[in-house]
C-alpha cells in the first residue's frame, strides 16, 4: 500500500506527547505489522530528512521523502483541544508534484494543498481522508483518480463539500460531486456511517478506558484502507475493523496496530441519544473555571445537552442555588464531576446523583488514593485525564 | 473512538531559528551551558512487544540501549534480566539520545504505567 501524508511534529501538554508521526506516519507506522509492502510518501525539509529516517525506524515500512520547503508543527493542549499550528520556513527547493501508480493508496490531504505541488496517484483501489476542515480539497482536484474510491472523513469536513441537512444525505451529495463509492464519516464517540450505493449503516465506536484522540481519525483511516483496500472486507466490515483500530490506538497510544482477532473483546460503546449531563465542579478561579467551560464546550460538540450550575442556574442565595442545582441533577442522565481540590460542593453533588442512581464519571488527575475511597466505593468511574473523562460521561449518559 | 472530529485548527507561522536543545529544555537561540545530555522525558513506548510487556511491572527500571534496524539506529527499552526488548523510544530529537548514548551516556527508563498495551516510562540518564 502506498500512503500519501504528513510526517510533521505533534506536541500535547496533557498528557505529554512530543513525537513525529503527522497522518502519514501514523498511518504508515500503524499498518506497518500487517504488509511488507507498506510506503509512506512525504514531504520533509532537506534538513530534517535524516532525522525523520530515526523518528520512523522503529516501523517496518519504507519512508520516501520529497523535499520542500516547510515544515508543521501542532500544538494541543490536551488531546480534543483545538491544535495550535505552526508552520517552519526552510531554506531549500520548493516542493514539487509527484505522481504515483498503486494497486491501493491511501492519500491524506495535505495543509497548503491548495497552493502548492503535491503527489497525485493513479491507484486501483483509494482511500482519501481530506483532513481539513478550513478547505477540503476533492479527490480528484489535484489529478489523482482512482477505478473505486472512498472517503473517510469527519461531520464536519463532510459539511464543507455539502450542506445537506441528514449526513447520509451530505455524503449522497459528496459521492455525486465526485465518482466516490464509499463515504465513511467518523463521528468520535458516536462512532461511523457508512454510505454506499446500496444503503448505509452506523458502526459504532469501541470502549477505551482512555480515549488519546490525538491521531485517531488517522488510525481509523489506515485501518479501513488496509482491511477495505488490501484485504477487500466489505465497506461495513472494514469500517467495523477501522472502529475497534481506532479504540484500541486511544486507549494504547501506541503503533502498529495488532490483528483484528486481538481486538475481538472490545465493547461497543453505547449507541442512542444521550441524557443531559450534569457538570459538578468549583469555578472560583481561573483554573476551576477554564476547565469547567473546556468540559461543557466539548460536551456541546457532541451534541449533548449540558446542565452546568452556573450557566444555568447562576449565582444566588445558598437555599435558592441549592435547589435550582439539585432540580436540574435530578433530571440528568450522567454526571461529571470535576474533583480535583475536593471542592465541598462538587463532592455533595457525587453523592446525591449516586444516591439517586444516576452514573458519575470523576475526573481526579491529582488526588491521592484515599480521598477516593467513598468515590470508589459507590461505583464512581474514576478517571485521570481530561479527554476521557468527557468522553465517558457522554457515553455514561446514554441509556 | 470512530475517530477524528475536531475543530478547525489555529495557524501561525516562524521563521526557523537555530535551537538549542537542552535535553528536556529545549530554547531557541539561547546558547546553553547545561549539559545537553541530561535528558528527563516522559513518553509512551511504540512498537510494544505484548509478550515482554506481560514481564513487566510498574516502578521497574528498563534498560535503554540502541539498536540497527533497516540499516538506522533507534532506541529500544528491554529487560535488564533478560534482554527481552518491551518497545521503542519515539520521542522527537531522538538523534540526540542516540548521540548522548554513543559518548557514554547512560540511561534507564522507569516505568509509569502499564494499562492494556500501553506503557509509559520516564527515560533518564542514570548518575555516574
Amino acid at each position: 500500500m502506498k500512503i500519501i501524508g504528513g510526517a510533521y511534529r505533534e506536541i500535547c501538554c496533557i498528557p505529554e506527547w512530543d513525537q513525529r508521526f503527522g497522518s502519514g506516519g501514523r498511518a504508515a507506522a500503524a499498518l506497518s505489522k500487517f504488509s511488507e509492502d507498506v510506503e509512506l510518501h512525504t514531504y520533509v525539509p532537506l534538513d530534517h530528512q535524516p532525522e525523520v529516517a530515526i523518528d520512523f525506524a522503529t516501523f517496518d515500512f519504507s519512508l520516501i521523502q520529497y523535499d520542500t520547503d516547510f515544515d508543521f508543527e501542532f500544538s494541543y493542549f490536551h488531546p480534543m483541544s483545538r491544535p495550535q499550528v505552526e508552520s517552519l520556513q526552510f531554506e531549500g527547493p520548493a516542493q514539487k508534484g509527484v505522481e504515483l501508480e498503486a494497486d491501493v493508496a491511501l492519500r491524506f490531504g495535505m495543509i497548503f494543498e491548495r497552493e502548492k505541488a503535491s503527489v497525485s496517484v493513479l491507484a486501483e483501489k483509494a482511500v482519501y481522508d481530506p483532513q481539513s476542515v478550513d478547505k477540503p480539497i476533492l479527490f480528484n482536484e489535484n489529478g489523482s483518480t482512482a477505478n473505486s474510491l472512498a472517503y473517510v472523513l469527519n461531520e464536519r469536513e463532510l459539511r464543507r463539500f455539502s450542506e445537506a441537512d441528514e449526513i447520509s444525505e451530505s455524503a449522497r451529495e459528496l459521492m455525486k460531486q465526485e465518482r466516490v463509492d464509499i463515504v465513511v464519516v467518523k463521528r468520535g464517540p458516536k462512532g461511523a456511517l457508512v454510505v454506499t450505493k446500496e444503503g448505509s449503516k452506523v458502526v459504532p465506536a469501541y470502549r477505551s478506558s482512555t480515549v488519546f484522540k490525538i491521531g485517531s481519525g488517522d488510525v481509523f483511516s489506515a485501518a479501513f484502507a488496509y482491511y477495505w483496500g488490501s484485504l477487500g472486507k466489505s465497506p461495513e466490515d472494514a469500517a467495523d475493523a477501522a472502529s475497534r483500530s481506532a479504540a484500541w490506538y486511544c486507549e494504547s497510544r501506541s503503533l502498529p496496530l495488532p490483528d483484528l482477532s486481538a481486538l475481538t473483546s472490545l465493547k461497543p460503546a453505547p449507541m442512542g441519544k444521550a441524557g443531559p449531563i450534569y457538570i459538578a465542579s468549583p469555578f472560583f478561579n481561573t483554573s476551576q473555571r477554564w476547565l469547567l467551560e473546556e468540559t461543557r464546550n466539548l460536551l456541546l460538540e457532541f451534541g449533548a445537552e449540558v446542565f452546568s450550575p452556573l450557566h444555568d442556574v447562576g449565582r444566588g442565595t445558598p437555599a435558592n442555588i441549592a435547589t435550582a442545582d439539585l432540580l436540574g441533577l435530578s433530571r440528568c442522565a450522567a454526571v461529571i464531576a470535576l474533583a480535583d481540590g475536593t471542592d465541598l460542593g462538587t463532592i455533595f453533588e457525587i453523592g446525591y446523583a449516586r444516591s439517586r442512581d444516576i452514573p458519575v464519571v470523576v475526573l481526579s488527575e491529582a488526588l491521592p488514593d484515599y480521598e477516593l475511597t467513598m468515590i470508589e466505593g459507590t461505583g464512581c468511574e474514576i478517571v485521570s485525564d481530561f479527554s476521557s473523562a468527557v468522553t465517558r460521561a457522554y457515553w455514561a449518559s446514554i441509556r | 473512538m470512530g475517530g477524528d472530529a475536531s475543530a478547525p485548527p489555529r495557524r501561525r507561522s516562524r521563521k526557523k531559528v537555530d535551537q538549542v536543545n537542552l535535553g528536556a529544555i529545549s530554547v531557541p537561540g539561547i546558547p546553553s551551558k547545561v549539559d545537553p545530555c541530561w535528558i528527563y522525558r516522559t513518553t509512551t513506548l511504540q512498537g510494544v512487544n505484548p509478550a515482554a510487556l506481560a514481564k513487566v511491572s510498574v516502578g521497574e527500571e528498563l534498560t535503554v540501549t540502541t539498536i540497527i534496524k533497516r540499516k538506522i539506529r533507534s532506541v529500544v527499552c528491554s529487560i535488564p534480566e533478560t534482554g527481552d526488548i518491551v518497545g521503542a523510544i519515539t520521542f522527537t530529537n531522538i538523534a540526540l539520545l542516540i548521540d548522548c548514548i554513543d559518548k557514554g551516556s547512560q540511561y534507564t527508563a522507569n516505568v509509569d504505567s502499564v494499562n492494556g498495551g500501553r506503557c509509559d516510562v520516564t527515560v533518564q540518564r542514570q548518575r555516574s
